[in-house]
């Protein structure tokens, strides 16, 4: 199977295009001998300006920009740029240059499989994966004039072309299954033994293993009960040598209600089609970190990077899930629910911040320290039926999780700090992600009042934020931040319903989250851009200049407007708002012409809306997203399409 | 049956086999055991230990003439920087700027401790070279608590090599730290060699580290000790003043002088390219000036006139002359230190008010004062990418003042302390008909008058070296100079004189010392908070 896609960009330059090829085979070598035989391989190709290589850059850029700041210079000289501290959107994208990325992927996959007999079988499997990606840059020199003709600064001529990190991929699996009715039928015994290992290996000889032994007994009897017993022991290379392997077994346990001899009253008048309850423990471990963090690595000029850490081992969970499947009145309402909880012990932590007596680099090693708790539930429902020539159904999911850190440290009064995040905190009770901030108190409204206030961060102004001074000592610090609450979504649920009605046909989907606390981060809620440069770059968005502190609006949403470095700039309730949403993710109205002419079998022609309607009281640009300095905004997308299935 | 055979012998060598494949290491690690193992690694670290905190061209945030941005002589623009916060006031105790500084000396002095403890195991022909680098990486030690103490007040001290058990040290007073210093200072001297190295000499000999340790002994209020350390610099007679001041900051005198004490010379870097023009220049033409840092009004009013009297207190202008005018009849260190609107840079005159032009006061890579430095400012550099400076991290003008200063302050102005300010005087080109401090005018000085001498004298001389912070903290005047706006370029507007103004600044009594970082206070319990913070 052979794949073509092209896509463009917003401008000429841009755009990507994908050529992809897919070759599954299924050869059989002998009466028992199975090899199943897949091949794939693809090129994706992105072309981008150089100022847009992440897809957000130019957009950033255009943001930084103050808005009664000309493009040009009045002056006798065609396209005269401003350059504004080296920045000017329109100027990168006429002569910045372009970037284009290859990116190419190869996989094998080769599965034999032999049956010993009826019940008995072997199977093997080895994969090999190669990325590999390569990028090239070219941008011709352009020359800029200030005011007077001058010149002024010179875009340069580069070009300059380089391999990406390529990454190969090896993985050998043996399995052993074996299956038998037993008790005529009634009963069922399925097991399986394996052995897999796994290497990656990157162009520069990094490489990391895994390998694992696993066994699962699976016993249905009478199809009514069933049990799941799984063992696996895993040995990661990413540990510390002696603490390499960890043992995760589980089991799981379920009951088909609808087969057992009581309900079948029930089953046969259709008000019941299947019942089920399920339940499931287990430990599993989690290996997702970088290699080599435990070991000791000293420069070239005997600085030890890391301090070592020879205990560093998996990080593991407990997991536990009860779930109830009711299929009911023939069939029309599904019904599931599911509760989890999960707790996890022995967390990784690589870059748990150590004292700096200790010398090293970074200051920071790698740790398993903690105890987290995962608990949540999801519920969904969907319902179909006919109503005389109308078929319809409607579903929906709603779900919820909640964590919370249960030890933070070694000890349960332990504190934990986040050395590139200021505004989270670990402590018993908090949730995993948080807004640990100052709670505000309104804003200065006077030089009477500010100088009146004792507890006040410097260089605070009229309409700047009064923060509480929540232990009374006089001064704002890290004594006053409180858990201000989590960015994490609750409450999620989506609804989808279809329509079909003779020759027209409706598609909905909504999705939504019912609470969630949002960040107005960046320049979606500060009126200039905090760059650490100047702070005084952008320009404050017309939502923040009609609700901003001014002295005839005291009560004000917003802080006065300001720029440079601020006292309002740090994290508090009042860059904290709802950002719960309601959006409607497709709607689609589709007509289909059954059959014309001899060859073609149907056409249906659609109208589909994505993403088109969202309800919000959201006071960012993007709910589902922490504001920034500027980041590529989700797209409406309206399409007209057709499609014909011909013979 | 054959076939499972195999696949069970695969399993099988796969078990005896992980052990191995699981071992995976780094393939670029090496341990400190493997790297420690002749007289080159021990040149190294002490090369590195140097490098990574003092004399590194491109850190902008321990830049010597970038630290001129924490005071009030200056400027910083960029934030990241972190001089422009200490200079405003808009610090806590969450700035990041206070974890940057004291993470970097602590973890140099962790560092340095097991150099210094494993010093006797790399092989070595000479001992007297093992002898040498131990004594630097000692005195590197010292440095370290000069700068910890000053900044600080009490700090854990600890000369081991520390685990993540021993690092947990509580704070040692101030002055206990001191009294242990000060004598530990001279035993590492007197271990070190007299001459000046022909290579390398930007580590510490014994001179070198007397007058570092002469520094901190002003600083720190040990005003015998430091003029006994200058005299003894003074007497051993290696340095003497260069005959030309503006010089000494150009290509021209640079590296030929016998001034700089302290090196922060080429080698000290690896001959890496030095960025003062970018890091201080204006942005001209196609150039790659930034104006980082670039002094205000305050500095330059502070400037004597020719005959070494203050612009407030000149029979020949008068003030507001002088404020238009910074080049009317002015000592000449402040042509050679400093350009502004109305000189001229690279044949062209400066006009910051012109809105065409790059050098627009608005601009972000101009200076929002209308001034730049001049000193470590080379036309020569205008248009290359980097320079190859030779800077002088301490100089035989500091010593002469320091002694001159320690001596008013012991209220004990001898002939010496005269003759080392006209020393100065002279050199600087001041008409010394007049300026002469043994002469009429100065022989009703009280010692306040002198005080105030010596400071104005001492930032004149060092303007643009990043002594000036230091002073201002150690005067205890911050409090007043650093509670007014930062202002530029000052002209007559409608009859009234106009100065640009950049910013508000604040200094609270409480920010003579720094606060230790909140993430400081949690991974180090022992560490007590300054008060006010």
């Amino acid at each position: 199977m052979l794949g073509y896609i092209d896509e463009n960009g917003m401008n000429e330059l841009e755009g990507s295009n994908k050529f992809s090829a897919r070759f599954n085979t299924n050869i059989n070598i002998a009466d028992k001998f199975v090899l199943l035989a897949d091949f794939y391989a693809h090129r994706l190709q992105v072309d981008r300006l150089q100022a847009n290589n992440d897809g957000h850059g130019l957009y950033q850029l255009a943001w930084r920009m103050n808005p009664t700041q000309p493009i040009f210079y009045e002056s006798e000289l065609e396209n005269n740029y401003i350059l504004h501290n080296n920045i000017n959107p329109l100027a990168s994208i006429e002569h910045g240059g372009s970037w284009n990325a290859l990116h190419d992927r190869s996989t094998i996959n080769l599965r034999p499989k032999y049956f010993i007999n009826k019940n008995l079988s072997v199977e093997g499997n080895v994969s090999y994966m190669i990325n590999k990606s390569a990028s090239k840059y070219k941008r011709l020199t352009y020359k800029f004039f200030d005011g007077d003709g001058k010149p002024v600064n010179i875009w340069s001529n580069s070009v300059g072309a380089s391999q990406g990190v390529s990454q190969s991929q090896v993985t050998a699996r043996a399995l052993i299954n074996y299956e038998k009715d037993l008790r005529q039928g009634q009963d069922k015994i399925y097991l399986l033994g394996g052995a897999e290992i796994m290497n990656n290996t990157y162009t520069d000889y990094r490489e990391f293993s895994k390998s694992s032994f696993f066994t699962k007994l699976n016993y249905s009897y009478d199809s009514r009960y069933l049990i799941e017993v799984t063992a696996r022991g895993d040995g990661s290379s990413k540990f510390a040598p002696n603490n390499r392997w960890g043992f995760f077994p589980s089991g799981a346990f379920a009951w088909n209600v609808h087969n057992e001899s009581f309900m079948n009253g029930l089953i046969s008048s259709g008000l019941v089609n299947n019942l089920k309850f399920r339940a499931s423990y287990g430990l599993i471990g989690n290996e997702n970190v970088n290699p080599y963090l435990w070991q000791e690595v000293v420069n070239t000029w005997g600085w030890t990077m890391r301090v070592p850490n020879p205990d560093f081992s998996w990080e593991k969970q407990r997991q536990s899930n009860f779930g109830l499947d009711l299929t009911t009145f023939n069939n029309k309402l599904n019904l599931t629910a599911e509760y989890y909880h999960k707790f996890s012990y022995d967390l990784i932590y690589s870059d748990f911040p150590v004292p700096p007596l200790t010398g090293s680099y970074y200051l920071t090693s790698s740790v398993n320290i903690g105890e987290v708790e995962n608990k949540g539930w999801e519920f969904s429902a969907n319902y179909a039926d006919k109503v005389g020539e109308v078929d319809y159904s409607i579903g929906g999911i709603f779900f919820d999780n909640q964590n919370r850190v249960l030890k933070a440290g070694y000890n349960r009064s332990d504190t934990l700090i986040f050395k590139s995040n200021q505004d989270k905190i670990w402590y018993e009770g908090i949730a995993i992600d948080n807004y640990f901030g100052y709670e505000s108190d309104g804003y200065f409204q006077t030089w009477e009042d500010v100088d009146g206030t004792e507890a006040k961060l410097p260089n605070t102004y009229p309409g700047d934020i009064k923060y509480k001074d929540k232990n009374g000592d006089g001064v704002i610090n890290d004594e006053d931040k409180i858990n201000l609450g989590d960015p994490f979504p609750h409450l999620n649920y989506s609804i989808n319903f279809n329509l079909r009605f003779r020759r027209w046909d409706f598609n909905f989907l909504g999705q939504g989250v019912g609470k969630r606390l949002g960040r107005l981060n960046g320049m979606e809620g500060y009126p200039v851009l905090m760059d650490g440069v100047n702070n005084n770059l952008g320009a404050p968005r017309e939502y923040y200049m009609n609700n901003r502190w001014t002295p005839e609006t005291p009560n004000s949403r917003f802080p006065r407007v300001w720029t440079g470095s601020s006292p309002n700039a740090v994290l508090s309730d009042v860059w904290l708002s709802n950002a719960a949403f309601f959006r409607v993710k497709m709607l689609q109205l589709g007509y289909t012409v059954p059959k014309i002419g001899r060859n073609i079998n149907s056409v249906r022609i659609y109208f589909n809306a994505q993403d088109a309607i969202t309800f919000t009281k959201w006071e960012g640009l993007e709910p589902e997203r922490d504001g920034g300095n500027g980041n590529y905004p989700r797209m409406a997308t309206f399409s007209l399409g057709v499609k014909a299935t011909i013979n | 049956m054959k076939k499972i055979l195999i696949i069970f012998a695969i399993i099988g060598l796969s078990l005896t086999g992980c052990v191995e494949f699981l071992d995976k290491t780094d393939p670029t690690a090496t341990s400190f055991v493997e790297f420690f193992n002749d007289e080159e690694d021990l040149r190294r670290v002490v090369y590195s230990s140097y490098l990574d905190v003092f004399t590194h061209p491109s850190s902008h945030q321990t830049l010597f003439y970038m630290e001129e941005g924490k005071s009030d002589n200056a400027y910083s623009r960029v934030d990241g920087h972190h001089h422009q916060r200490i200079a405003n006031g808009n610090i806590n105790s969450t700035t990041s700027a206070f974890l940057f500084y004291y993470e970097l000396q602590m973890k140099h002095l962790g560092r340095l401790n097991t150099f210094v403890d494993n010093a006797d195991i790399p092989y070595v022909e000479d001992e007297a070279v093992r002898t040498k680098y131990k004594a630097i990486l000692e005195a590197l030690r010292v440095w370290h608590y000069f700068k910890l103490t000053f900044r600080w007040g009490d700090v854990p001290f600890h000369l081991q090599p520390a685990d993540l058990v021993d690092a947990l040290q509580p704070t040692t007073p101030k002055e206990e730290i001191l009294d242990q210093l000060f004598p530990l200072a001279d035993d590492i001297a007197s271990r070190l060699p007299e001459d000046e190295y022909t290579s390398d000499k930007y580590m510490f000999n014994k001179y070198s580290f007397k007058a570092l340790t002469m520094r901190y002994a002003l600083y720190n209020g040990r005003y015998e000790l430091a003029a006994q350390l200058a005299k003894e610099i003074m007497d051993s007679e290696k340095y003497e003043l260069y005959s030309n001041y503006e010089e000494l900051f150009q290509y021209e005198g640079a590296s030929t002088n016998n001034e700089f004490i302290m090196h922060f010379d080429m080698q000290s870097h690896n001959n890496s390219a030095t960025n003062s023009f970018r890091d201080l220049g204006p942005h001209y033409r196609t150039g790659n000036g930034q104006s980082y840092v670039v002094p205000l009004k305050s500095l330059v009013d502070s400037y004597w006139t020719l005959q070494g009297r203050p612009i407030s207190n000149c029979p020949l202008h008068t003030e507001e002359e002088y404020l238009l005018d910074p080049n009317l009849n002015r000592d000449p260190r402040y042509e050679s230190s400093i350009m502004g609107h109305g000189d001229t840079f690279y044949g062209e005159p400066i006009d910051i008010y012109n809105t065409n032009n790059p050098m627009f006061f608005e601009n972000q890579r101009a200076s929002k004062s209308g001034f730049w430095f001049k000193k470590f400012v080379s036309e020569a550099d205008a248009f290359r990418s980097g320079g190859n400076f030779d800077f002088g991290l301490l100089r035989y003008a500091e010593v002469l003042l320091t002694y001159a200063e320690a001596k008013i302050m012991l209220n004990d102005i001898d002939d010496l302390a005269l003759e080392s300010i006209n020393m100065i005087r002279q050199r600087a080109g001041l008409d010394m008909s007049i300026a002469d401090v043994t002469g009429a005018e100065y022989s009703d000085f009280s010692q306040e008058d002198w005080i105030n001498l010596i400071r104005n004298e001492r930032r004149i001389e060092f303007a643009g070296e990043g002594l000036r912070y230091e002073d201002i903290i150690r005067w205890e005047i911050a409090e007043e100079v650093l509670n007014q706006p930062a202002l530029g370029h000052t002209r007559m507007e409608n009859g009234e004189m106009v100065s640009l103004k950049i910013e508000d600044r604040s200094f609270q009594p409480h920010n003579y010392r720094w606060p230790f970082h909140e993430n400081s206070l949690r991974v180090e319990p022992g560490l007590t908070q300054n008060p006010g913070y």
